[in-house]
């Protein structure tokens, strides 16, 4: 046949070009997807494992902890323990995809589908990344980070820059405004203010630390509580309020606290992007071969590479390392499809839109509104669970067995449903610490406090605390329910 | 709305986050380093790429997070195969294996992470801030060699130096350039004769008069047959096309090094003072190494009388008597003068000694000295296990002041070899004993 797109395996430029414009108008006409421009690069082996050691950002700062993975990687993959991902792609727009040189034409085929097309438009319309992150600033403002942080390194010596960045990497997961959306970033904005900020920020009196006596007549009293309420973001209260911070410092917090906060819907998305990304590769791949553009031969690998990748190992398997996001997002949205297509009686009484005729509307909103603890809660369907034969166990510390608490029947798709979604919850958010208080007119201590009641590791959070009283300058304690960790430690009573 | 773009050739972009790591695990680095210097063999270890181990404790990130370890829980698992709700399964001895603390969010389960050295990574943490003796000398000063090099092609030369593609493009530009004028000549007069005779025959059959003609075609003729001649006459090849490669002498600096390592080996010597001995070769094997090509090393053991020996022989051996340094010096010189002519060969001494010498042989030693010092790129005597100066280190000391390629130093104990080497090489004050 003269229409397929390749016959042999080695991919060319020309081919991918074909290849993506075929993907292009499947996506566009049987998927109505609506993705970034797409800016697809060709990358080796040693390019990924970089790209891995910077959570795939094509630009960073320079940091020792970036280093340190490489190094765990390239040991990983050089003894063939790991293999590379075939693909990573970046929420940017355009939106960047890596292909390896590696791959075979096939496999290109299926990244191309599976990132430019899936991945891309899931971070185009997914609610949660409209919200929180900035497609088309990323770039710039990744690399005015790379330069402002090499100018500290310059100025201020590598020791001091790493040590500030040390400290705000040990606090960046609580380092997110969950409640609020963040302010759009713009790289020239920063870097044409952020000189004047530093001038500001030096020689602001801190509202909080004026320390002359009250207006007489103003009803500023010793005791009010500062902050008024627990604030959730460590990073950005000691930015904003440490006593002593240069001006620079505070704009390295600033630079983490933006880029934390820019990751923070990847980690809160992983099924459903992952679940959306390999239906559409799924769907465009059987399209393209029904059109008559790839071979059969292609078509089984094809099927090779996407069973392992959606393969879910049981939890006595060798290889179990727990829910893959990969195969639960697939399963979810492939059964959405299939409950508008060919609802049972069961999912008649479970979803209120089993039978719609347009399926794609539905696979569209799900995608569209929901992250995964709440994509689970409202997809996860009894025959999905049936499928992965779900099962929830108990552990209570006293007690000397585990319990079996549900398992794939009726009395237990409820419990399960729940127990998943609380479990993604949990995994995906770290302890709730808070900032309690500031102890504006004695030692200037900061009081933290322990909002949750989720078991804390105590050595970490000594550690933790460390950094923070590296950064606030004064003593920082932490309330944990029935204890009080303090930094930097009290001297021992001997 | 597709853009495809080629990034192999960009290259990595790691090394500045490599360079940051190394430097913050620098420390442990180097005590691996250290460590591996003082238990392996001296050339395995100017090869050395081994990765180094570093416990990733030192690298740990730490960060708020959960202690599910002494916890309760509920979790949900994929295939299940026979339970029921209500099942109990028995935990397993000692605690909740398998569901330890939370990972940390980077995926680090391990316990170390090991960091591959380059050769030169290694050594540059082995001799961290250290310069070559004379370095800046050496540059511009290591022995110099003439080496023949080719310059080009020339239009004089030996015979079997002939350029035979060279000079046969000659010879083919020569041919071209002179016969095509005459060639173009002999085309226009055969061209006016062929004419002439169409001429002749056609006058013929008119039954005209062609003597004139005829006269015409025969000069015709003779013009031709000089042309053809003259063309003939161009050689094939001539002097003139001859080319020869050329070759040209150019000094060369010789990046093949020799060092001696000579040692007293008499009864005084005892495995501590043998062990000082070896860091200090081991350490300038290396340095060695890194400046030149290839390194030979020449064993030499003397009590009252020198023989050159093998590596094993050299740091096993244990002979009594007395001690005699002339004869090791002597023996030094016989060898360079042999094997290692001084201007093919970047010369190095390294002697270690307890300063032990019968006092009547210091005077030869002095005369040796004398002699063969200036033939040396450096001699770093190293004197060690002594209370006080011995006399032979007095005598180097003031032989060192004509001599500035004579180095002396003295350590009395494993730690003070790595650092008097580092001051040694940075020409740094040397440390003081006490």
């Amino acid at each position: 046949m003269a229409d397929y797109l390749f016959t042999d395996n080695d991919w060319t430029f020309p081919r991918l070009d074909a290849v993506t414009r075929a993907i292009a108008a499947i996506a566009e006409e049987e998927l109505h997807l609506d993705t970034y421009p797409n800016q697809l690069e060709v990358i080796s082996a040693e390019q990924m494992l970089d790209a891995y050691a910077s959570i795939g950002l094509p630009v960073y700062y320079a940091h020792w902890s970036f280093g340190k993975q490489r190094a765990i990687e390239s040991g990983q993959y050089r003894r063939g323990e790991m293999g590379l991902a075939y693909e990573l792609v970046i929420n940017s727009d355009p939106c960047i995809s890596y292909l390896m040189e590696e791959n075979t034409m096939t496999m290109q085929t299926l990244v191309i589908a599976h990132a430019a097309f899936g991945h891309n438009a899931f971070f185009k319309n997914n609610a949660f990344f409209r919200q929180w992150t900035d497609a088309e600033g990323i770039i710039d403002y990744l690399a005015f980070a790379q330069r402002y942080i090499a100018q500290c390194e310059e100025r201020f010596g590598m020791d001091a820059v790493t040590d500030v960045l040390d400290a705000a990497h040990a606090i960046s997961r609580n380092g997110i405004d969950r409640a609020r959306r963040p302010r759009q970033l713009s790289a020239r904005e920063e870097e044409q203010r952020w000189q004047e900020r530093e001038r500001y920020l030096e020689q602001q009196v801190l509202e909080i630390w004026r320390t002359l006596p009250p207006v007489l007549g103003q009803k500023t009293q010793q005791t009010d509580i500062f902050p008024s309420e627990p604030q959730e973001n460590l990073l950005y209260f000691i930015e904003k309020n440490a006593p002593h911070l240069e001006g620079w410092k505070r704009e390295i917090l600033r630079i983490v606290r933006k880029i934390t906060q820019y990751l923070y819907p990847q980690g809160q998305t992983k099924i459903m992007n992952e679940g959306f990304a390999c239906f559409v590769h799924y769907h465009i791949m059987h399209s393209l071969h029904g059109k008559g553009l790839l071979t059969d031969g292609t078509l089984l690998e094809f099927y090779a590479s996407h069973t392992a990748v959606v393969m879910q190992p049981d939890f006595d398997d060798r290889r179990y390392s727990g829910i893959n996001p990969y195969a639960l997002g697939f399963a979810i949205f492939q059964d959405i499809k299939r409950i508008c297509v060919a609802p049972t009686e069961e999912d008649r009484r479970w979803f209120s839109f089993a039978g719609d005729p347009d399926w794609l509307k539905q696979i569209h909103f799900a995608m569209r509104e929901f992250r995964d603890e709440s994509f689970v809660l409202q997809y996860l369907s009894p025959k999905v669970m049936r499928d992965l034969h779900l099962f929830s166990l108990r552990n209570e510390v006293d007690e000397a067995s585990y319990k079996v608490s549900a398992i794939h029947d009726d009395a237990g798709y409820q419990h399960l449903r729940e127990a998943l979604a609380r479990q993604i919850a949990d995994s995906s958010r770290p302890p709730d610490i808070q900032v309690v208080s500031v102890d504006r007119w004695g030692d200037r201590h900061l009081r933290l406090k322990q909002m949750d009641q989720q078991p804390l590791d105590l050595e970490e959070a000594q550690k933790t605390l460390g950094f923070l009283h590296h950064l606030w300058g004064y003593d920082v304690h932490l309330d944990i329910e029935d204890q009080t960790l303090t930094a930097p430690q009290p001297l021992s009573a001997d | 709305m597709s853009t495809i773009i080629d990034r192999r050739s960009s290259g990595t972009r790691s090394t500045s986050n490599q360079e940051r790591l190394q430097r913050r695990v620098r420390a442990r680095l180097k005590k691996a380093v250290e460590k591996m210097a003082r238990s392996g063999s001296i050339e395995d270890l100017a090869n050395a790429d081994q990765p180094i181990s570093i416990p990733t404790r030192d690298l740990h990130e730490p960060s708020f997070r959960r202690d599910l370890s002494d916890a309760s829980w509920e979790r949900v698992l994929p295939g299940n195969k026979e339970y029921q709700r209500g099942d109990e399964i028995s935990k397993p001895e000692g605690g909740a294996s398998g569901q330890g603390r939370e990972g940390s969010p980077d995926g680090l389960g391990e316990d170390e992470v090991a960091i591959v050295l380059s050769a030169d990574e290694f050594l540059d943490l082995l001799f961290d801030g250290l310069a070559l003796p004379n370095l800046r000398k050496t540059s511009q000063g290591d022995v110099q060699a003439e080496q023949w090099r080719r310059a080009g092609f020339i239009k004089d030369g030996s015979p079997s130096r002939m350029h035979v593609g060279r000079t046969m493009r000659a010879a083919r530009a020569r041919r071209l350039a002179l016969r095509a004028g005459k060639r173009r000549e002999l085309q226009e007069l055969e061209e006016a004769r062929s004419i002439l005779q169409q001429e002749i025959s056609a006058r013929m059959a008119r039954k005209q008069d062609v003597s004139l003609e005829q006269e015409r075609l025969r000069d015709l003729d003779e013009q031709i047959a000089v042309l053809t001649r003259k063309i003939k006459a161009i050689p094939f090849i001539d002097e003139a096309d001859l080319r020869f490669a050329h070759i040209d002498q150019q000094p060369h600096p010789i990046t093949n090094a020799v060092m001696f390592c000579v040692m007293d080996v008499s009864g005084s010597m005892g495995e501590k003072e043998k062990d000082l001995a070896k860091r200090f070769f081991l350490l300038l094997y290396l340095f060695l190494h890194r400046h030149y090509q290839a390194v030979n090393i020449v064993f030499i053991k003397h009590h009252s009388t020198a023989t050159e020996c093998t590596e094993q022989a050299f740091f096993g051996a244990r002979e009594g008597g007395g001690t005699l340094v002339s004869p090791a010096i002597e023996l030094t010189e016989n060898i360079i003068n042999q094997r290692f002519p001084a201007e093919r060969w970047n010369v190095y001494v390294a002697q270690v000694s307890d300063g032990d010498n019968y006092f009547a042989d210091n005077a030869v030693v002095a005369d040796h000295l004398n002699q063969l010092l200036p033939r040396l790129r450096n001699l770093f005597y190293l004197e060690v296990n002594r209370e006080s100066e011995s006399d032979l280190l007095q005598l180097y000391e003031g032989i060192a002041e004509n001599h500035p390629e004579l180095i002396t130093a003295r350590a009395s104990a494993r730690e003070d070899i790595y650092p008097l080497f580092r001051a040694l090489f940075s020409r740094e004050e040397l440390p003081q004993h006490g």
